[in-house]
C-alpha cells in the first residue's frame, strides 16, 4: 500500500489539475508542452448507490459513493510519432462517510476498506502511457495499454490480452473496466492483398510479461470484497448452510519477464461487398487463475453475529494456466431485412468464434464423497456469440430518433464430456447460452439517453435487468440514475439489487 | 464485461468454485514491489530508446503535412472571431509558391469559360424582382420599409434576418447587400466540364448511368424531364473544397434558450475526391482501387473534442452507385476497435448537432439518389432571383457569442432553382427537402427539410467562401437549425489542399494508424 503521504500527495496533484484544468482558460483547448501542442482532457465523477437489500453479503442504504478524477492527453513530438498518457484515482468515499455504523461494521464491510477505499496501486493511478510510432504503412506502440480484439459491441469473447476489474461490479466507467499492461503492439496495412479483400491489415501484439496484472475478479467475504462480496451459501449437511467467507489464496505467478510471454497475431480485412472480418491467434495465460481448494478454515466469529451460520473461509492454491486459442470473427449487413417502415437501416450481424485448446479447468474429485479433494483437467473449448444490431424507427414513442436494439447470444462449451461432467456446477452445462438485450434511444435532442438492458442465462434461469437515464445538458455535464435488479435464484448475486445517481463533469 | 458477470451469476450453492481475490495478498508486498519497478523501469527504458530513435529518424518518415492546430486557429475560429482570414493570406501562409501557383489560373479566363458553360453570367440575369432593393446595409427594422426584402428572401433566411434572440442562434441582425456577381470554378473544372458536357446520360427512371460520368460537372445546363434528378446530381458530383484536403472543423451548439450546450467540438478530416480528379494529381480515378470499387469520395474524420468524442475516429467511402452502400468505418475509443458501422444508418443527427447523414454538412443534399429505398421525387418548383447569403471574399463573417447573432453578414441576388425533393415513402424521416441551388455555382446555398407532418425541421444557410484566384469555392462558417427542438449548431471548416494524402490515409489501417489510445 502507498503511505499516507503518497496518495496525499497524488490526490493533491490530481485536485491540482482539475482545478487548473476547468477554471482556467485552457479548458476545452489544448497546450504547448515542449514546443508541441498538447491535448488534455479528462473527467471527474461522483456516484452515490444504494442498496436494498439487508442480508449477509448486502448492505441496505447507501453503501458506495465512488468517485474517479480521470486525466489523459496526448502530445505528437514529431510528425510520426506521438505519446499518450492517462491516469484515474478512483476511491469510494462510504469508507468515510458510515465508517462506524453498526450494521456496516457487523458485516465486516468496514475491514474491506484496504481493498476498496482507494485505488492506490501504480497501475491504478498511470492507467495508460504509450508511444505510437507511424511510418507509413506501418504502426507500432509500445506501452501500458490496451489491444481489444473481436466486433461485437461489448466485451468480446476475444479480448483476452487485457485483465478486467470487476472488483466493484460495474461499478467503474466502462473505459476504465479493462486494465491497461505493457505491451508491444504493431500494425501493418498489406500493400497487396487477395482480390476478394480491399484491405488487409496484420497485428502482432507481444507482452514481455514487464508486470503481471491479473483481473481483479468477484471475491468472497465482505472484510476483502466489500458490499460485491458474492452470495454464496454452503451446505455443509442436510440442513446446514454456511456462509463463505474470504478466501486465503496462494496463486502462484509467472516470474516478470522470463516467464509469461504472451502472442498475439491478427489479420483483419475487408471484403468487396464491405463485410469485416478478422482471424485471431493466441498463446498465453489466462488472467484469472484456476484455483484448488486445499482446505477449509471456520470460523464462527463476528460474521455469525448476522445470521447464526457459520462462516467458511476457505484456502485456494492456484496459478494461471496456458491458454491457446484461435478466432474468427465477421461482420455483415442483412439488406433484405432493411425494412422502410422501420426506418430502412439494415441489421448488423457480427459472429465470433473462438476455440481453445487444453483449457485447464479444476474441480472436486468425484470419487470424494467430500468434495474436499480437487482434481485438475484439460479440454478444448469453444465459445460463440452471435451479435445483432437493429436500429428501428419506433415513430409513436421516438419521432425524431431511432431506437437501437442489440441482441447478442453467448454460446460456450467444453469439449470433454468428463471434464464438462464435472464442470455442471460452474461453468460446464452440456451447453451455456447466455442472452442478452439492450434497448436505447434518444430523446431532448440526445440529451436524455434511457437505456435498458436485459441478461438471462437460459440454463441456470438467472436473470439481470437493468435500466438507466442519463441525461446531458451539454457537453460538460451529465447525470444518470440507473437501476440494477438480479433475479439469481440464490446465486452469488443475490440481494445485490442497487439504484445510483452519478454526476460527471467532463473537459476537453 | 457482461459475459464474465453472466459465467459467475451461474456460480451456485455447491461452493466448490471460490473466486479469486487480489493474489498480493499474500505475497510480500515489498519484495514485489521492487521488483515491478526496476522491471518497469527497463520497459520505459526501452520505450524511451525507441522515441529517441523514431525522433531521430522522424523527417524520414513525415506523415501528411497538416499544420499545427493552434496555428490555424490563429487564423480563424467561428466564434466571436472577425479577422478576415481570407484576405490575410491563409492559402499564401499555408501552401508554398509552387503549390500555391499551382493552385491558381487566371481570373478572366476563369470567368469566360464558366459563363460559356453555364451560359450566363449571374450579374446579368438578376435585379428584375423588387428592383428597389438597392446594394447597401439594411438592418432587420427595415423589413417593414421594404417589403420587397420579403419577396426576395427565401422564407427561412427571411426569418433569420432579425435581432439575436431566443430561440435560435444565428439571426443576422443586419446585412450588406453586394452586388451580384459573376462565380466561376478552376479551368480544369471548366475544362472537364465543357469537354464531357452532354455525355453523362440517365436512365429512364431518371437515375445516372455511372458508366457515363468522366469528370466536371455533369449538367451544367439542366433541363427536360429529370431537371430536379439533375441539378442533384450536379450536387453529388461537386467541386467543392479541394480534391486531396485536410480540414480542420470547428463547432459549437446552442440550445432554445441560448446557452451552449457543445462546446468546442473539433475534428480534423482528411478526405480525397477517389473519381473525376481534374485539380490535384492524379487525375481520374485516385488510384486502381478506387476505379474498381467505384468510389466516389473518400474521408476520415478524427474527433478531438468535446471529450466523449475524443479518440473516436470515423471514415466514410461514398460509391458512384446509387446501388451500392456507402462504406462507414468508426474506431470507437472505448472499444478501443474498428467497427464496420450499418451504412443505412443515415438519418439521425450526428450527435448533438443539427445535421444527419443525408443532408450533410455541405448544407444540401447528400441522399443517395436510388429507386430501392426511400426513392423521392423531384421537381423543380421555382427558377427565379433570390435575395440569398453572399459568399465571403475575406472570411471575415462571424458568430458573436454575447449577442448569439452573424455578423459581417453578406447577401446578394442569385439566379437559383428551387427543388423539392419529395420522398415517396412516408417512413423516411422527412416527407420533403426544399433545396435551394445556385444556378451559376450550381451548389446549394441552402436547405428546409419538413418533417412526415409537414412542419419545418432542419434549415441551414451556409456562408461559404470563394478563392477568386483558384476558382474554389469551401464550406466557410455553416449555421444548422433545429427548428422544431429549437437548436442551433454552428460550424466553420477550415480545409487546405494537400496533395500528399495517400490511400493509405484513407483506409481501414489508417482508423488504427490515427488512433491516439
Amino acid at each position: 500500500m502507498m503511505s499516507n503521504n503518497r496518495i496525499l500527495a497524488g490526490t493533491s496533484v490530481m485536485i491540482g489539475m482539475f482545478v487548473l484544468l476547468t477554471c482556467s482558460t485552457a479548458t476545452a483547448k489544448y497546450v504547448k508542452l515542449f514546443g508541441k501542442e498538447c491535448n488534455v482532457l479528462g473527467y471527474a465523477s461522483q456516484k452515490v448507490q444504494y442498496g436494498f437489500h439487508d442480508d449477509f453479503n448486502s448492505y441496505e442504504g447507501f453503501n458506495e459513493a465512488l468517485n474517479t478524477l480521470f486525466l489523459e492527453g496526448d502530445i505528437g513530438l514529431t510528425d510520426s510519432l506521438r505519446l499518450y498518457g492517462s491516469g484515474k484515482l478512483t476511491s469510494d468515499l462510504i469508507y468515510q462517510v458510515i465508517q462506524d455504523e453498526d450494521q456496516w461494521t457487523r458485516k465486516q464491510f468496514d475491514q474491506s476498506r484496504d481493498k476498496l477505499n482507494i485505488d492506490d496501486e501504480y497501475w491504478q493511478i498511470l492507467n495508460e502511457l504509450h508511444a505510437t510510432w507511424v511510418v507509413d504503412r506501418l504502426m507500432i506502440r509500445a506501452g501500458k495499454q490496451i489491444v481489444s480484439w473481436g466486433q461485437v459491441l461489448g466485451a468480446s469473447a476475444l479480448s483476452q490480452f487485457n485483465p478486467f476489474d470487476l472488483r466493484r461490479f460495474q461499478g467503474v466507467d466502462l473505459e476504465v473496466a479493462q486494465i491497461p499492461i505493457w505491451l508491444l503492439r504493431t500494425d501493418y496495412s498489406m500493400p497487396v492483398k487477395p482480390g476478394f479483400l480491399t484491405d488487409l491489415t496484420l497485428q502482432f501484439v507481444f507482452n514481455p510479461n514487464a508486470d503481471f496484472i491479473p483481473s481483479q475478479s468477484f471475491a468472497t467475504g465482505n472484510d476483502v470484497a466489500g458490499i460485491w462480496a458474492l452470495h454464496l451459501p454452503v451446505e455443509l449437511f442436510p440442513g446446514m448452510v454456511a456462509r463463505t467467507g474470504s478466501a486465503a489464496m496462494n496463486i502462484q505467478e509467472r516470474e516478470e519477464w522470463s516467464e509469461g510471454h504472451e502472442f498475439g497475431f491478427r489479420v483483419q480485412g475487408m471484403t468487396e461487398g464491405g463485410d469485416m472480418m478478422t482471424l485471431n491467434a493466441f498463446y498465453g495465460y489466462a488472467n484469472d487463475p484456476v484455483t484448488i481448494l486445499d482446505g477449509l478454515a471456520t470460523m464462527a466469529s463476528p460474521p455469525s453475529f448476522v445470521d447464526g451460520k457459520t462462516v467458511i473461509h476457505p484456502v485456494m492454491d492456484g496459478y494461471y494456466p496456458l491458454q491457446r486459442f484461435v478466432g474468427f470473427t465477421y461482420f455483415t449487413e442483412i439488406l433484405p431485412l432493411r425494412f422502410s417502415f422501420a426506418g430502412g437501416v439494415a441489421p448488423a450481424v457480427t459472429f465470433e468464434l473462438r476455440y481453445d485448446f487444453e483449457n485447464t479447468y479444476a474441480f472436486a474429485n468425484p470419487a470424494d464423497p467430500f468434495g474436499l479433494m480437487y482434481m485438475e483437467d484439460t479440454s478444448d473449448a469453444v465459445s460463440a456469440i452471435l451479435n445483432v444490431d437493429y436500429k428501428v424507427k419506433i415513430a409513436l414513442l421516438n419521432p425524431k430518433a431511432y431506437f437501437q436494439f442489440v441482441g447478442q447470444l453467448n454460446y460456450d462449451q467444453i469439449m470433454d464430456s468428463f471434464v464438462r461432467s464435472q464442470q455442471l456446477n460452474f461453468r460446464g452445462y452440456p451447453a451455456n447460452y447466455t442472452t442478452s438485450l439492450q434497448v436505447m434511444t434518444t430523446y431532448l435532442h440526445g440529451k436524455l439517453m434511457p437505456l435498458f438492458t436485459w441478461q438471462r442465462d437460459l440454463y441456470a434461469q438467472t436473470d439481470m435487468f437493468g435500466g438507466s437515464l442519463d441525461y446531458s445538458p451539454n457537453s460538460r455535464w451529465t447525470y444518470s440514475v440507473a437501476l440494477q435488479t438480479f433475479r439469481n435464484m440464490d446465486g452469488p448475486f443475490e440481494y445485490k439489487d442497487y439504484v445510483y445517481f452519478k454526476i460527471k463533469y467532463k473537459w476537453g | 464485461m457482461n459475459t464474465r458477470i453472466m459465467s459467475t451469476l451461474r456460480s451456485n450453492t455447491n461452493g466448490d468454485n471460490i473466486p479469486a481475490v487480489n493474489t498480493l495478498d499474500h505475497i510480500d508486498i515489498t519484495i514485489i514491489k521492487e521488483l515491478t519497478m526496476k522491471k518497469t523501469g527497463l520497459f520505459i527504458f526501452l520505450m524511451a530508446s525507441m522515441i529517441l530513435f523514431s525522433m531521430a529518424v522522424s523527417q524520414s518518415a513525415a506523415d501528411i503535412n497538416m499544420p499545427d492546430v493552434s496555428e490555424i486557429k490563429k487564423w480563424k475560429v467561428p466564434v466571436d472571431d472577425p479577422k478576415p482570414f481570407i484576405k490575410n493570406g491563409f492559402y499564401k501562409h499555408f501552401l508554398t509558391p509552387e503549390q500555391y501557383k499551382k493552385m491558381t489560373y487566371d481570373i478572366a479566363s476563369m470567368k469566360q469559360a464558366w459563363a460559356q458553360i453555364v451560359g450566363f453570367k449571374a450579374p446579368d440575369v438578376v435585379g428584375k424582382i423588387a428592383p428597389e432593393i438597392k446594394p447597401g446595409k439594411y438592418t432587420y427594422k427595415d423589413k417593414e420599409k421594404y417589403p420587397g426584402l420579403k419577396e426576395l428572401m427565401p422564407p427561412f433566411l427571411y426569418e433569420m434576418f432579425d435581432q439575436g434572440g431566443p430561440p435560435l442562434a444565428g439571426k443576422f441582425p443586419e446585412i450588406t447587400i453586394v452586388p451580384t456577381q459573376q462565380y466561376y470554378y478552376a479551368m480544369p473544372v471548366a475544362e472537364a466540364t465543357k469537354k464531357y458536357a452532354g455525355q453523362t446520360k440517365l436512365d429512364e427512371a431518371g437515375y445516372i448511368i455511372n458508366s457515363s460520368y468522366n469528370a466536371g460537372y455533369p449538367f451544367p445546363r439542366p433541363s427536360g424531364k429529370f431537371k430536379g434528378q439533375q441539378i442533384c446530381y450536379n450536387m453529388q458530383k461537386r467541386y467543392l473544397e479541394f480534391e486531396s484536403f485536410a480540414a480542420l472543423a470547428l463547432t459549437c451548439s446552442y440550445n432554445k434558450n441560448l446557452k451552449p450546450d457543445t462546446m468546442d467540438s473539433w475534428a480534423i478530416s482528411y478526405g480525397v475526391r477517389a473519381s473525376g480528379r481534374v485539380q490535384m494529381e492524379p487525375f481520374g480515378f485516385f488510384d486502381k482501387r478506387a476505379e474498381e470499387q467505384g468510389e466516389d469520395i473518400i474521408s476520415v474524420v478524427s474527433f478531438f473534442a468535446p471529450r466523449d468524442l475524443y479518440g473516436n475516429i470515423s471514415s466514410l467511402t461514398n460509391f458512384i452507385s446509387p446501388h451500392k452502400l456507402d462504406n462507414s468505418l468508426m474506431y470507437f475509443n472505448l472499444l478501443r476497435r474498428v467497427r464496420k458501422m450499418t451504412a443505412s444508418d443515415t438519418q439521425d443527427a450526428f450527435g448533438g448537432t443539427d445535421v444527419d447523414s443525408d443532408t450533410g454538412y455541405f448544407a444540401g443534399f447528400q441522399q443517395k439518389m436510388t429507386p430501392n429505398q426511400f426513392p423521392m421525387e423531384y421537381k423543380v418548383i421555382a427558377e427565379r432571383e433570390y435575395l440569398v447569403l453572399a459568399m465571403d471574399f475575406d472570411g471575415d463573417t462571424y458568430f458573436d457569442s454575447n449577442t448569439k447573432e452573424m455578423h459581417n453578414v453578406r447577401f446578394e441576388r442569385r439566379p437559383l432553382w428551387v427543388v423539392e425533393c419529395k420522398e415517396l415513402d412516408n417512413n423516411y424521416i422527412y416527407s420533403r427537402r426544399v433545396v435551394y441551388f445556385d444556378r451559376e455555382t450550381l451548389l446549394p446555398i441552402g436547405y428546409e427539410n419538413h418533417d412526415q407532418r409537414g412542419r419545418l425541421w432542419r434549415s441551414s444557410a451556409p456562408v461559404r467562401i470563394f478563392l477568386p484566384d483558384m476558382g474554389v469555392i469551401i464550406t466557410g462558417i455553416g449555421t444548422y437549425w433545429d427548428n422544431l427542438d429549437k437548436h442551433t449548431t454552428i460550424g466553420l471548416s477550415l480545409a487546405l489542399p494537400i496533395p500528399e494524402v495517400k490511400r493509405n490515409d484513407v483506409d481501414l489501417g489508417a482508423l488504427i494508424r490515427r488512433s491516439r489510445k
